[in-house]
Protein backbone atom coordinates (compact mmCIF):
# COMPACT_ATOMS: atom_id res chain seq x y z
CA UNK A 1 0.00 0.00 0.00
CA UNK A 2 2.72 2.35 1.03
CA UNK A 3 4.78 1.54 -2.01
CA UNK A 4 1.92 2.24 -4.41
CA UNK A 5 1.30 5.54 -2.65
CA UNK A 6 4.99 6.37 -3.01
CA UNK A 7 4.89 5.37 -6.64
CA UNK A 8 1.95 7.58 -7.52
CA UNK A 9 3.54 10.48 -5.63
CA UNK A 10 6.71 9.91 -7.64
CA UNK A 11 4.76 10.04 -10.90
CA UNK A 12 2.91 13.19 -9.85
CA UNK A 13 6.14 14.94 -8.92
CA UNK A 14 7.76 13.93 -12.22
CA UNK A 15 4.83 15.24 -14.21
CA UNK A 16 4.76 18.51 -12.28
CA UNK A 17 8.47 18.99 -12.89
CA UNK A 18 8.08 18.23 -16.57
CA UNK A 19 5.20 20.70 -16.87
CA UNK A 20 7.18 23.36 -14.99
CA UNK A 21 10.14 22.85 -17.28
CA UNK A 22 8.00 23.02 -20.41
CA UNK A 23 6.15 26.14 -19.30
CA UNK A 24 9.41 27.85 -18.33
CA UNK A 25 10.80 27.01 -21.75
CA UNK A 26 7.62 28.28 -23.39
CA UNK A 27 7.69 31.54 -21.42
CA UNK A 28 11.37 32.11 -22.16
CA UNK A 29 10.87 31.44 -25.85
CA UNK A 30 8.17 34.08 -25.97
CA UNK A 31 10.56 36.73 -24.71
CA UNK A 32 12.74 38.45 -27.23
CA UNK A 33 16.17 37.81 -25.80
CA UNK A 34 15.85 34.07 -26.10
CA UNK A 35 17.39 32.92 -29.40
CA UNK A 36 14.80 31.73 -31.88
CA UNK A 37 16.69 28.56 -32.73
CA UNK A 38 15.87 27.18 -29.30
CA UNK A 39 12.30 26.98 -30.57
CA UNK A 40 9.43 26.47 -28.15
CA UNK A 41 7.58 23.48 -26.71
CA UNK A 42 4.39 24.41 -28.52
CA UNK A 43 6.13 24.39 -31.89
CA UNK A 44 8.00 21.17 -31.14
CA UNK A 45 4.86 19.42 -29.93
CA UNK A 46 3.09 20.61 -33.03
CA UNK A 47 5.80 19.06 -35.16
CA UNK A 48 5.67 15.80 -33.24
CA UNK A 49 1.92 15.52 -33.72
CA UNK A 50 2.42 16.40 -37.38
CA UNK A 51 5.01 13.59 -37.57
CA UNK A 52 2.48 11.09 -36.42
CA UNK A 53 -0.47 12.53 -38.36
CA UNK A 54 1.30 12.43 -41.70
CA UNK A 55 3.05 9.21 -40.79
CA UNK A 56 6.33 10.38 -42.29
CA UNK A 57 8.19 9.53 -39.10
CA UNK A 58 7.17 5.88 -39.00
CA UNK A 59 9.70 4.58 -41.54
CA UNK A 60 12.46 6.39 -39.59
CA UNK A 61 11.29 4.97 -36.28
CA UNK A 62 10.90 1.54 -37.84
CA UNK A 63 14.38 1.37 -39.27
CA UNK A 64 15.98 2.80 -36.11
CA UNK A 65 14.12 0.36 -33.92
CA UNK A 66 15.00 -2.50 -36.25
CA UNK A 67 18.71 -1.70 -35.88
CA UNK A 68 18.62 -1.28 -32.13
CA UNK A 69 16.41 -4.26 -31.42
CA UNK A 70 18.37 -6.65 -33.62
CA UNK A 71 21.56 -5.40 -31.95
CA UNK A 72 20.05 -5.74 -28.51
CA UNK A 73 18.71 -9.24 -29.14
CA UNK A 74 22.11 -10.35 -30.41
CA UNK A 75 23.64 -8.95 -27.23
CA UNK A 76 21.08 -10.75 -25.10
CA UNK A 77 21.68 -14.00 -26.96
CA UNK A 78 25.49 -13.95 -27.03
CA UNK A 79 26.23 -11.82 -23.99
CA UNK A 80 23.98 -13.73 -21.64
CA UNK A 81 24.62 -17.12 -23.20
CA UNK A 82 28.38 -16.84 -23.22
CA UNK A 83 28.31 -15.13 -19.82
CA UNK A 84 26.47 -18.05 -18.26
CA UNK A 85 28.75 -20.60 -19.88
CA UNK A 86 31.87 -18.65 -18.89
CA UNK A 87 30.64 -18.30 -15.34
CA UNK A 88 29.57 -21.90 -14.96
CA UNK A 89 32.36 -23.79 -16.71
CA UNK A 90 35.70 -22.64 -15.37
CA UNK A 91 37.83 -23.41 -18.44
CA UNK A 92 35.51 -21.35 -20.64
CA UNK A 93 35.70 -18.55 -18.11
CA UNK A 94 39.48 -18.62 -18.18
CA UNK A 95 39.38 -18.64 -21.97
CA UNK A 96 37.28 -15.46 -22.07
CA UNK A 97 38.99 -13.51 -19.28
CA UNK A 98 41.82 -12.06 -21.40
CA UNK A 99 39.36 -11.22 -24.18
CA UNK A 100 37.32 -9.15 -21.76
CA UNK A 101 40.29 -7.35 -20.24
CA UNK A 102 41.72 -6.63 -23.68
CA UNK A 103 38.63 -5.57 -25.62
CA UNK A 104 36.50 -4.05 -22.88
CA UNK A 105 38.57 -0.83 -22.47
CA UNK A 106 38.33 -0.06 -26.20
CA UNK A 107 35.84 2.77 -26.70
CA UNK A 108 33.81 0.89 -29.31
CA UNK A 109 32.68 4.04 -31.03
CA UNK A 110 36.26 4.48 -32.24
CA UNK A 111 35.79 1.26 -34.21
CA UNK A 112 32.99 2.82 -36.24
CA UNK A 113 35.32 4.22 -38.94
CA UNK A 114 36.98 0.81 -39.15
CA UNK A 115 33.67 -0.97 -39.62
CA UNK A 116 32.54 1.67 -42.08
CA UNK A 117 35.49 0.89 -44.30
CA UNK A 118 34.99 -2.85 -44.01
CA UNK A 119 31.25 -3.12 -44.36
CA UNK A 120 30.25 0.20 -45.89
CA UNK A 121 27.36 2.39 -44.82
CA UNK A 122 25.05 -0.53 -44.15
CA UNK A 123 22.84 -1.83 -41.39
CA UNK A 124 25.52 -4.47 -40.83
CA UNK A 125 27.96 -1.78 -39.70
CA UNK A 126 25.44 -0.18 -37.37
CA UNK A 127 24.24 -3.41 -35.82
CA UNK A 128 27.83 -4.50 -35.37
CA UNK A 129 28.79 -1.30 -33.56
CA UNK A 130 25.68 -1.59 -31.37
CA UNK A 131 26.55 -5.19 -30.64
CA UNK A 132 30.21 -4.57 -29.78
CA UNK A 133 29.28 -1.66 -27.50
CA UNK A 134 26.54 -3.39 -25.57
CA UNK A 135 28.04 -6.89 -25.48
CA UNK A 136 30.58 -6.38 -22.71
CA UNK A 137 28.34 -4.82 -20.05
CA UNK A 138 25.87 -7.66 -20.57
CA UNK A 139 28.56 -10.35 -20.61
CA UNK A 140 30.32 -9.00 -17.52
CA UNK A 141 27.09 -8.58 -15.53
CA UNK A 142 26.04 -12.13 -16.38
CA UNK A 143 29.46 -13.50 -15.49
CA UNK A 144 29.38 -11.68 -12.15
CA UNK A 145 25.88 -12.94 -11.50
CA UNK A 146 26.79 -16.55 -12.18
CA UNK A 147 30.05 -16.41 -10.25
CA UNK A 148 28.27 -14.82 -7.29
CA UNK A 149 25.75 -17.64 -6.90
CA UNK A 150 25.73 -19.21 -3.49
CA UNK A 151 27.77 -22.41 -3.90
CA UNK A 152 25.37 -24.23 -1.59
CA UNK A 153 22.65 -24.11 -4.24
CA UNK A 154 24.96 -25.67 -6.79
CA UNK A 155 26.20 -28.32 -4.42
CA UNK A 156 22.74 -29.32 -3.29
CA UNK A 157 21.55 -29.53 -6.90
CA UNK A 158 24.55 -31.65 -7.74
CA UNK A 159 23.96 -33.75 -4.71
CA UNK A 160 20.39 -34.43 -5.72
CA UNK A 161 21.64 -35.70 -9.03
CA UNK A 162 20.78 -32.82 -11.33
CA UNK A 163 22.42 -32.97 -14.74
CA UNK A 164 24.63 -30.09 -15.89
CA UNK A 165 21.91 -28.87 -18.20
CA UNK A 166 19.27 -29.03 -15.52
CA UNK A 167 21.53 -27.15 -13.13
CA UNK A 168 22.06 -24.40 -15.68
CA UNK A 169 18.38 -24.09 -16.35
CA UNK A 170 16.91 -24.59 -12.88
CA UNK A 171 19.57 -23.13 -10.60
CA UNK A 172 22.09 -20.93 -12.38
CA UNK A 173 19.72 -19.01 -14.63
CA UNK A 174 17.16 -18.03 -11.97
CA UNK A 175 19.83 -17.20 -9.41
CA UNK A 176 21.79 -15.00 -11.80
CA UNK A 177 18.75 -13.37 -13.37
CA UNK A 178 18.68 -10.19 -11.23
CA UNK A 179 22.25 -9.40 -12.28
CA UNK A 180 21.49 -10.37 -15.86
CA UNK A 181 18.62 -7.90 -15.93
CA UNK A 182 20.95 -5.17 -14.64
CA UNK A 183 23.27 -5.96 -17.52
CA UNK A 184 20.40 -5.87 -20.00
CA UNK A 185 19.32 -2.45 -18.76
CA UNK A 186 22.77 -1.00 -19.27
CA UNK A 187 23.00 -2.71 -22.65
CA UNK A 188 19.63 -1.34 -23.72
CA UNK A 189 20.59 2.24 -22.87
CA UNK A 190 23.86 1.81 -24.78
CA UNK A 191 21.96 0.34 -27.71
CA UNK A 192 19.97 3.54 -28.13
CA UNK A 193 23.01 5.78 -27.79
CA UNK A 194 24.88 3.77 -30.38
CA UNK A 195 21.88 3.60 -32.71
CA UNK A 196 21.71 7.37 -32.66
CA UNK A 197 25.44 7.91 -33.09
CA UNK A 198 25.95 5.36 -35.83
CA UNK A 199 23.16 7.01 -37.77
CA UNK A 200 24.59 10.47 -37.19
CA UNK A 201 28.11 9.58 -38.28
CA UNK A 202 27.70 6.84 -40.78
CA UNK A 203 24.82 7.83 -42.95
CA UNK A 204 24.74 10.34 -45.71
CA UNK A 205 21.59 8.93 -47.20
CA UNK A 206 18.94 6.69 -45.80
CA UNK A 207 16.47 6.54 -43.01
CA UNK A 208 16.54 6.55 -39.26
CA UNK A 209 16.00 9.02 -36.45
CA UNK A 210 19.67 9.97 -36.21
CA UNK A 211 19.74 10.66 -39.92
CA UNK A 212 16.59 12.72 -39.55
CA UNK A 213 18.33 14.87 -36.93
CA UNK A 214 21.41 15.24 -39.11
CA UNK A 215 19.32 16.24 -42.09
CA UNK A 216 17.16 18.74 -40.17
CA UNK A 217 20.29 20.17 -38.55
CA UNK A 218 21.81 20.76 -41.97
CA UNK A 219 18.76 22.79 -42.97
CA UNK A 220 18.77 24.68 -39.68
CA UNK A 221 15.40 23.26 -38.64
CA UNK A 222 16.07 23.03 -34.92
CA UNK A 223 12.40 22.43 -34.23
CA UNK A 224 12.57 19.19 -36.19
CA UNK A 225 15.84 18.30 -34.46
CA UNK A 226 14.23 18.77 -31.07
CA UNK A 227 11.14 16.83 -32.09
CA UNK A 228 13.27 13.89 -33.28
CA UNK A 229 15.36 14.06 -30.09
CA UNK A 230 12.18 13.86 -28.04
CA UNK A 231 11.00 10.87 -30.08
CA UNK A 232 14.34 9.10 -29.43
CA UNK A 233 14.19 9.96 -25.74
CA UNK A 234 10.62 8.68 -25.51
CA UNK A 235 11.59 5.43 -27.24
CA UNK A 236 14.55 4.94 -24.90
CA UNK A 237 12.32 5.57 -21.91
CA UNK A 238 9.55 3.31 -23.23
CA UNK A 239 11.85 0.36 -23.85
CA UNK A 240 13.45 0.75 -20.45
CA UNK A 241 9.98 0.62 -18.90
CA UNK A 242 9.19 -2.49 -20.94
CA UNK A 243 12.34 -4.16 -19.65
CA UNK A 244 11.51 -3.21 -16.06
CA UNK A 245 7.98 -4.52 -16.55
CA UNK A 246 9.39 -7.78 -17.85
CA UNK A 247 11.71 -7.92 -14.90
CA UNK A 248 8.81 -7.52 -12.50
CA UNK A 249 7.03 -10.41 -14.19
CA UNK A 250 9.96 -12.76 -14.36
CA UNK A 251 11.53 -11.87 -11.06
CA UNK A 252 8.33 -11.82 -9.05
CA UNK A 253 10.08 -13.48 -6.11
CA UNK A 254 12.36 -10.47 -5.71
CA UNK A 255 9.60 -7.99 -5.00
CA UNK A 256 8.02 -9.86 -2.14
CA UNK B 1 58.93 -24.37 -21.00
CA UNK B 2 56.30 -24.61 -18.34
CA UNK B 3 56.05 -20.85 -18.16
CA UNK B 4 55.52 -20.61 -21.91
CA UNK B 5 52.80 -23.22 -21.77
CA UNK B 6 51.12 -21.42 -18.94
CA UNK B 7 51.29 -18.18 -20.88
CA UNK B 8 49.76 -19.78 -23.95
CA UNK B 9 46.94 -21.34 -21.98
CA UNK B 10 46.19 -18.10 -20.20
CA UNK B 11 46.06 -15.96 -23.33
CA UNK B 12 44.76 -18.67 -25.65
CA UNK B 13 41.80 -16.61 -26.84
CA UNK B 14 43.89 -13.58 -27.74
CA UNK B 15 46.47 -15.71 -29.50
CA UNK B 16 43.74 -17.42 -31.51
CA UNK B 17 42.25 -14.06 -32.51
CA UNK B 18 45.67 -12.78 -33.56
CA UNK B 19 46.34 -15.94 -35.59
CA UNK B 20 42.95 -15.71 -37.23
CA UNK B 21 43.61 -12.09 -38.12
CA UNK B 22 46.99 -12.87 -39.62
CA UNK B 23 45.44 -15.82 -41.44
CA UNK B 24 42.97 -13.46 -43.08
CA UNK B 25 45.80 -11.14 -44.05
CA UNK B 26 47.92 -13.92 -45.51
CA UNK B 27 44.99 -15.38 -47.40
CA UNK B 28 44.54 -11.94 -48.99
CA UNK B 29 40.78 -12.18 -48.84
CA UNK B 30 40.66 -8.43 -48.49
CA UNK B 31 42.96 -5.80 -49.94
CA UNK B 32 45.96 -5.08 -47.72
CA UNK B 33 45.04 -1.45 -47.51
CA UNK B 34 41.74 -2.25 -45.84
CA UNK B 35 42.85 -5.17 -43.72
CA UNK B 36 46.43 -4.60 -42.59
CA UNK B 37 48.52 -7.12 -40.73
CA UNK B 38 49.09 -6.81 -37.01
CA UNK B 39 52.80 -6.12 -37.46
CA UNK B 40 52.05 -3.24 -39.78
CA UNK B 41 49.55 -1.78 -37.31
CA UNK B 42 52.12 -1.91 -34.54
CA UNK B 43 54.70 -0.27 -36.76
CA UNK B 44 52.29 2.51 -37.69
CA UNK B 45 51.38 2.87 -34.04
CA UNK B 46 54.99 3.49 -33.08
CA UNK B 47 55.40 5.92 -35.96
CA UNK B 48 52.24 7.70 -34.95
CA UNK B 49 53.51 8.25 -31.42
CA UNK B 50 56.26 10.41 -32.86
CA UNK B 51 53.91 12.70 -34.79
CA UNK B 52 52.60 15.92 -33.32
CA UNK B 53 49.16 15.47 -34.93
CA UNK B 54 48.28 12.73 -32.52
CA UNK B 55 49.39 14.57 -29.42
CA UNK B 56 47.81 17.94 -30.20
CA UNK B 57 44.49 16.29 -31.00
CA UNK B 58 44.73 14.07 -27.97
CA UNK B 59 45.51 17.07 -25.80
CA UNK B 60 42.30 18.76 -26.89
CA UNK B 61 40.32 15.61 -26.19
CA UNK B 62 41.88 15.10 -22.77
CA UNK B 63 41.09 18.70 -21.88
CA UNK B 64 37.42 18.23 -22.82
CA UNK B 65 37.09 14.94 -20.97
CA UNK B 66 38.70 16.25 -17.81
CA UNK B 67 36.73 19.50 -17.66
CA UNK B 68 33.42 17.74 -18.37
CA UNK B 69 34.19 15.01 -15.87
CA UNK B 70 35.34 17.39 -13.14
CA UNK B 71 32.25 19.56 -13.57
CA UNK B 72 30.08 16.47 -13.31
CA UNK B 73 31.91 15.44 -10.13
CA UNK B 74 31.73 18.91 -8.56
CA UNK B 75 28.02 19.24 -9.27
CA UNK B 76 27.06 15.59 -8.95
CA UNK B 77 28.58 14.64 -5.59
CA UNK B 78 26.82 17.35 -3.53
CA UNK B 79 23.54 16.59 -5.31
CA UNK B 80 23.85 12.90 -4.51
CA UNK B 81 24.69 13.55 -0.87
CA UNK B 82 21.97 16.13 -0.37
CA UNK B 83 19.46 13.77 -1.99
CA UNK B 84 20.27 11.16 0.59
CA UNK B 85 19.88 13.65 3.44
CA UNK B 86 16.74 15.59 2.70
CA UNK B 87 13.59 13.86 1.52
CA UNK B 88 12.48 17.12 -0.12
CA UNK B 89 15.52 17.26 -2.39
CA UNK B 90 15.20 13.53 -2.91
CA UNK B 91 11.61 13.96 -4.13
CA UNK B 92 12.68 16.82 -6.33
CA UNK B 93 15.69 15.18 -7.96
CA UNK B 94 14.72 11.52 -7.98
CA UNK B 95 12.45 11.78 -11.07
CA UNK B 96 15.18 13.54 -13.03
CA UNK B 97 17.75 10.91 -12.27
CA UNK B 98 15.59 7.80 -12.46
CA UNK B 99 13.32 8.72 -15.32
CA UNK B 100 16.09 10.54 -17.16
CA UNK B 101 18.57 7.71 -16.87
CA UNK B 102 17.49 5.63 -19.89
CA UNK B 103 17.14 8.66 -22.15
CA UNK B 104 20.05 8.96 -24.60
CA UNK B 105 21.31 12.41 -23.70
CA UNK B 106 23.87 12.53 -26.50
CA UNK B 107 20.95 13.02 -28.87
CA UNK B 108 20.81 16.58 -27.59
CA UNK B 109 24.30 17.24 -28.91
CA UNK B 110 23.16 19.04 -32.10
CA UNK B 111 21.22 21.47 -29.90
CA UNK B 112 24.28 22.08 -27.73
CA UNK B 113 26.28 22.83 -30.82
CA UNK B 114 23.85 25.63 -31.57
CA UNK B 115 23.94 26.87 -27.99
CA UNK B 116 27.66 26.61 -27.26
CA UNK B 117 29.22 26.54 -30.69
CA UNK B 118 31.28 23.96 -32.50
CA UNK B 119 34.25 24.29 -30.15
CA UNK B 120 34.89 22.65 -26.83
CA UNK B 121 31.80 24.06 -25.08
CA UNK B 122 29.24 21.77 -26.66
CA UNK B 123 31.43 18.72 -26.16
CA UNK B 124 32.19 19.53 -22.54
CA UNK B 125 28.52 20.04 -21.82
CA UNK B 126 27.54 16.72 -23.41
CA UNK B 127 30.29 14.93 -21.47
CA UNK B 128 29.14 16.65 -18.29
CA UNK B 129 25.56 15.59 -18.86
CA UNK B 130 26.46 11.96 -19.50
CA UNK B 131 28.94 11.73 -16.62
CA UNK B 132 26.75 13.29 -13.96
CA UNK B 133 24.13 10.54 -13.98
CA UNK B 134 26.29 7.62 -12.81
CA UNK B 135 28.09 9.90 -10.33
CA UNK B 136 24.87 11.16 -8.72
CA UNK B 137 23.29 7.71 -8.61
CA UNK B 138 26.22 5.95 -7.00
CA UNK B 139 26.89 8.85 -4.60
CA UNK B 140 23.23 8.72 -3.59
CA UNK B 141 23.24 5.02 -2.81
CA UNK B 142 26.62 5.31 -1.10
CA UNK B 143 25.51 8.20 1.11
CA UNK B 144 22.30 6.35 1.97
CA UNK B 145 24.34 3.56 3.45
CA UNK B 146 26.56 5.79 5.58
CA UNK B 147 26.17 4.48 9.09
CA UNK B 148 23.65 6.60 10.98
CA UNK B 149 25.69 6.30 14.14
CA UNK B 150 28.44 8.39 12.57
CA UNK B 151 25.96 11.07 11.56
CA UNK B 152 24.32 11.09 14.96
CA UNK B 153 27.57 11.26 16.84
CA UNK B 154 28.75 14.02 14.55
CA UNK B 155 25.56 15.96 15.18
CA UNK B 156 25.79 15.21 18.86
CA UNK B 157 29.23 16.74 19.04
CA UNK B 158 27.84 19.86 17.46
CA UNK B 159 29.00 19.54 13.87
CA UNK B 160 27.42 22.04 11.52
CA UNK B 161 25.87 20.93 8.25
CA UNK B 162 28.91 22.06 6.34
CA UNK B 163 31.20 20.19 8.67
CA UNK B 164 29.00 17.12 8.50
CA UNK B 165 29.30 17.18 4.71
CA UNK B 166 33.09 17.44 4.65
CA UNK B 167 33.92 15.29 7.64
CA UNK B 168 31.27 12.58 7.66
CA UNK B 169 29.36 12.22 4.40
CA UNK B 170 32.12 12.85 1.91
CA UNK B 171 34.64 10.40 3.43
CA UNK B 172 31.91 7.88 4.17
CA UNK B 173 30.69 7.95 0.59
CA UNK B 174 34.09 8.08 -1.07
CA UNK B 175 34.23 4.37 -2.05
CA UNK B 176 30.86 4.61 -3.80
CA UNK B 177 31.85 7.88 -5.41
CA UNK B 178 34.86 6.17 -6.92
CA UNK B 179 32.60 3.41 -8.22
CA UNK B 180 30.61 6.14 -9.94
CA UNK B 181 33.81 7.69 -11.28
CA UNK B 182 34.87 4.38 -12.77
CA UNK B 183 31.58 4.16 -14.63
CA UNK B 184 31.54 7.81 -15.65
CA UNK B 185 35.08 8.22 -16.94
CA UNK B 186 34.91 5.62 -19.76
CA UNK B 187 31.56 7.14 -20.75
CA UNK B 188 33.30 10.52 -20.87
CA UNK B 189 35.95 9.12 -23.22
CA UNK B 190 33.32 7.57 -25.48
CA UNK B 191 31.24 10.75 -25.60
CA UNK B 192 34.29 12.90 -26.31
CA UNK B 193 35.32 10.71 -29.25
CA UNK B 194 31.73 10.45 -30.44
CA UNK B 195 30.95 14.16 -30.40
CA UNK B 196 34.24 14.94 -32.08
CA UNK B 197 33.40 12.43 -34.77
CA UNK B 198 30.01 14.00 -35.40
CA UNK B 199 31.28 17.52 -35.85
CA UNK B 200 34.60 19.02 -34.95
CA UNK B 201 37.81 20.32 -36.39
CA UNK B 202 40.13 19.00 -33.75
CA UNK B 203 40.35 16.28 -31.16
CA UNK B 204 41.08 12.59 -31.46
CA UNK B 205 37.61 11.74 -32.80
CA UNK B 206 38.11 14.20 -35.63
CA UNK B 207 41.56 12.73 -36.23
CA UNK B 208 39.99 9.27 -36.58
CA UNK B 209 37.43 10.44 -39.12
CA UNK B 210 40.10 12.34 -41.00
CA UNK B 211 42.37 9.28 -41.19
CA UNK B 212 39.46 7.11 -42.17
CA UNK B 213 38.62 9.46 -45.02
CA UNK B 214 42.14 9.00 -46.36
CA UNK B 215 41.50 5.24 -46.28
CA UNK B 216 44.56 4.45 -44.21
CA UNK B 217 43.03 1.68 -42.19
CA UNK B 218 46.26 0.79 -40.39
CA UNK B 219 46.51 4.33 -39.03
CA UNK B 220 42.88 4.26 -37.91
CA UNK B 221 43.46 0.99 -36.08
CA UNK B 222 46.62 2.39 -34.51
CA UNK B 223 44.64 5.38 -33.20
CA UNK B 224 41.99 3.00 -31.87
CA UNK B 225 44.73 1.17 -29.98
CA UNK B 226 46.03 4.48 -28.69
CA UNK B 227 42.59 5.55 -27.41
CA UNK B 228 42.07 2.16 -25.78
CA UNK B 229 45.40 2.39 -24.01
CA UNK B 230 44.48 5.88 -22.90
CA UNK B 231 41.13 4.71 -21.52
CA UNK B 232 42.81 1.79 -19.80
CA UNK B 233 45.45 4.06 -18.30
CA UNK B 234 42.80 6.47 -17.04
CA UNK B 235 41.00 3.64 -15.27
CA UNK B 236 44.27 2.42 -13.72
CA UNK B 237 45.03 5.96 -12.56
CA UNK B 238 41.62 6.18 -10.91
CA UNK B 239 42.18 2.85 -9.16
CA UNK B 240 45.60 4.03 -8.02
CA UNK B 241 44.21 7.27 -6.61
CA UNK B 242 41.47 5.36 -4.85
CA UNK B 243 43.82 2.86 -3.28
CA UNK B 244 46.24 5.57 -2.30
CA UNK B 245 43.88 8.12 -0.80
CA UNK B 246 40.72 6.20 0.07
CA UNK B 247 42.52 3.73 2.24
CA UNK B 248 39.69 3.18 4.70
Amino acid sequence: MLSSFKKSRFIVISLVELLLFLSLWQLLSMTDWFPTYVSSPAVVLGIISEFFMTGEVFPHIGISLYRSIVGFLLVVLFGTGLGILAGFFQPIGRFFDPVVSFFNPIPKIALLPVFLVWFGVTDMTRILIIFTSAFFPCFIATLDGVRGINKLYLWSAENMGASKFKMLYRVVLPAALPKIFDGWRVALALTFVMMFSSEMIGSSTGKGLGFMILNADAYGRTDIVLAAVIVIAALGFLFDRLLIGLRGRVLWWQNR
Amino acid sequence: MKAIKKFIVKYLALILIALLWQGFVLAELFPRQLFPGLGEILLVFVELLATSDLWTNMGVTIYRILIGFLLAAIVGIPIGIQMSRSSFIDDLMQPIFTAGYPIPRVALYPIFVLLFGLGSGSKIFTIFLECIFPIVVSTYYGAKSVNHLYVWSGQNMGATDRKLFWKVFLPGTMPSIFTGFRIALPIGVVIAVLTEMISSNNGIGYFLVYLSATLSQSKVLAVVIFISLFGYGLDRLLLYVRNRYVYW
